[in-house]
């Protein structure tokens, strides 16, 4: 059994905003729909000053707060780790909005709160992500933890990483390499 | 028109108002509400809590009638009751609109999560409903019914857990320090039982008004102790909470109460829920040592005290960004406008509520019998003024 998870390597973007695009291409959002989105940190006094670019989306948290607070279980965990929504159980009382310590939920079209997916449905058969695939910087790494030889698993091991809000307790999948700077 | 029909007008036309923002709500989905996915809760939620919490408080003064033996509270318990199923359908009604579709509320019990509070909220509130309607009809059709007991008994503990898992929601969204702990479900039984009185009081006041009569003082008299009681509680509740929160080492927490005290939510929070849900009512009752008019009159600053607090309690949960990345600075406050929408469907439960209450006066036996009550049966017949009609 696969267990996906996610790096991001913020230090390398450059706030270009083409993986918010793919990822409303690939799932065919309307524009105000997003399911990742970029955080600007500045750093610094003048004049040695420089901005950090966070992309923040669902972290499919192992410990998913969403999980737990919908009261009819539409949102769930698969055991490979992604946490997804049963559009047909979902009632949309925005319980999950008000739990999630990302503020990464949104309102779709009929009236689900929807976020990342993980692009399940594409990824286990090979496909990538369009976020990591169509990103310039290579910012992102998505892949198996079980697999002791994917990518994503070999820079787990390599860099000194953390987690974002991890002090929250919901032990999140979505992996952010430590600056150096 | 009659007179009746005249009193009605007004009601009638919030209705309608409330059904036209309910179309608009059908049609437009989320986009007619004010809310964000940074504030996904709005003025619809707070209306819920508002008519839900109310419809407790006067179950719970009615189901006192039926326990303590005090003839002003006995006097209540039918008019708790009705009152109780009048303000809890509109609150129902303005879930389920909230919600997008009203069959969603039946969906939660067919697909339970036992770890959420809104699972355990849709449940309570079932069985809520289901009781009262089976407390409302024997005290039409078999008032000595012997399983009636039990049956009271049972609903004050189904209250009580109702009420009590309505505040255990916020507390539990873990991620919103304003409402974790212990604090809102002992706060909310206690502004419930507030504001289930003050409702209890002008349905009561107002339908002995219509037929040009006075309401009972002792009625008037126990309604208001409860009143003045609650607020106390909840003034000292508030000013810990906020006293508390003012000095936590959590900045969000200091955060949120600045908010409340001196912040984009201080208007609301002193002229409503200080002002009007608190300082005004307890000097009204107190001064006019609980005589009739001014007993009303606080107690319709107290529904509307109560309203704001629900509101502003809404609000203050989630009004501070979340820090998600560390250093990140955001605007000091999520903004939350609510639509004419959200006024309309709030106007609509409140006309609903009262027609529906009404039609329960004019159709129903709502006062206690006389030799259940008063020695004096003179003073019953005519508790509120009301015709006795018969089903
Ligand atoms: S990040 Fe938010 S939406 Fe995603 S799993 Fe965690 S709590 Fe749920």
């Amino acid at each position: 059994m696969a267990h996906y998870a996610m790096l991001i390597d913020a230090s390398r973007c450059t706030g270009c905003a083409a993986c918010r695009i793919a990822c409303q291409m690939q799932w065919q959002l309307p524009p105000e729909v997003f399911f990742n989105r970029l955080e600007f940190r500045e750093q610094g006094t003048y004049p040695n000053v420089r901005q950090d670019i966070v992309p923040v989306q669902c972290m499919h948290c192992d410990n998913p707060p969403c999980l737990k607070v919908c009261p009819t279980g539409a949102t769930y965990k698969r055991a490979d780790g992604m946490v997804l929504i049963d559009h047909g159980k979902c009632i949309g009382c925005k319980y999950c909005m008000v739990a999630c310590p990302y503020d990464v939920r949104q309102m779709n079209e009929r009236g689900v709160p929807e976020k990342c997916r993980f692009c399940a449905g594409h990824v286990e058969t090979g496909g990538q992500p369009p976020c990591v695939a169509t990103c310039m910087n290579d910012v992102r790494i998505f892949g198996d933890l079980d697999d002791p030889n994917s990518e994503i698993s070999k820079e787990l091991k390599r860099r000194d990483v953390f987690q974002l809000a991890a002090h929250k307790g919901t032990k999140p999948r979505v992996f952010y390499v430590k600056s150096k700077k | 028109m009659s007179r009746f029909e005249r009193w009605m007008a007004a009601p009638a036309a919030m209705v309608l108002v409330g059904l036209a923002g309910a179309v608009n709500k059908i049609i437009n989905g989320e986009h007619a509400l004010g809310t964000t996915a940074a504030m996904p809760w709005g003025l619809l939620i707070a209306g819920y809590v508002f008519f839900a919490a109310a419809a407790t408080g006067a179950g719970l003064i009615a189901s006192l009638g039926h326990f303590s033996g005090k003839p002003a509270l006995m006097a209540l318990e039918r008019r708790g009751m009705f009152l109780a199923l009048s303000l809890l359908i509109p609150g129902f009604g303005l879930i389920g609109i909230e919600l997008g579709n009203p069959l969603n509320m039946i969906y939660i019990l067919l697909s339970p999560n036992f770890t959420s509070g809104i699972w355990w909220m849709g449940f309570l509130y079932s069985i809520y409903l289901a009781l009262l309607l089976i407390e409302c009809y024997y005290s039409q059709v078999n008032p000595t019914n012997k399983n009636l007991k039990m049956v009271s008994a049972l609903a004050v503990l189904n209250k009580i857990a109702a009420v009590c898992n309505l505040g255990a929601i916020f507390a539990l969204a873990g991620v919103r320090l304003f409402w974790n702990g212990y604090y809102f479900p002992i706060y909310i039984l206690v502004t419930a039982i507030l504001s289930g009185a003050a409702a209890l009081l002008t349905a009561s006041y107002l339908t002995g008004k219509r037929a040009g009569l006075e309401i009972e003082p002792a009625i008037v008299e126990a309604l208001g102790k409860i009143m003045a009681g609650c607020i106390v509680i909840a003034a000292a509740m508030t000013a810990l909470k906020l006293y508390a929160n003012l000095q936590a080492a959590e900045q969000p927490l200091r955060e949120t109460a600045a908010a409340l005290v001196s912040g984009p939510l201080a208007w609301r929070f002193w002229l409503g829920e200080v002002g009007a849900g608190m300082l005004l009512p307890l000097a009204l009752l107190l001064i006019a040592n609980f005589r009739a008019k001014h007993t009303f009159a606080a107690a319709v600053l107290i529904l509307i005290g109560v309203f704001a607090m629900r509101a502003d309690f809404i609000a203050a949960g989630q009004i501070i960004p979340q820090v998600v990345v560390e250093g990140v600075q955001h605007t000091a406050y999520h903004v939350y406008s609510a639509t004419w929408t959200e006024w309309a469907l709030l106007a609509g439960a409140t006309g609903a509520s009262v027609l529906m209450y009404a039609f329960a006066e004019y159709k129903f036996t709502l006062d206690a019998e006389a030799a259940d009550t008063f020695a004096d049966p003179e003073c019953v017949a005519d508790l509120t003024g009301r015709r006795k009609l018969t089903v």
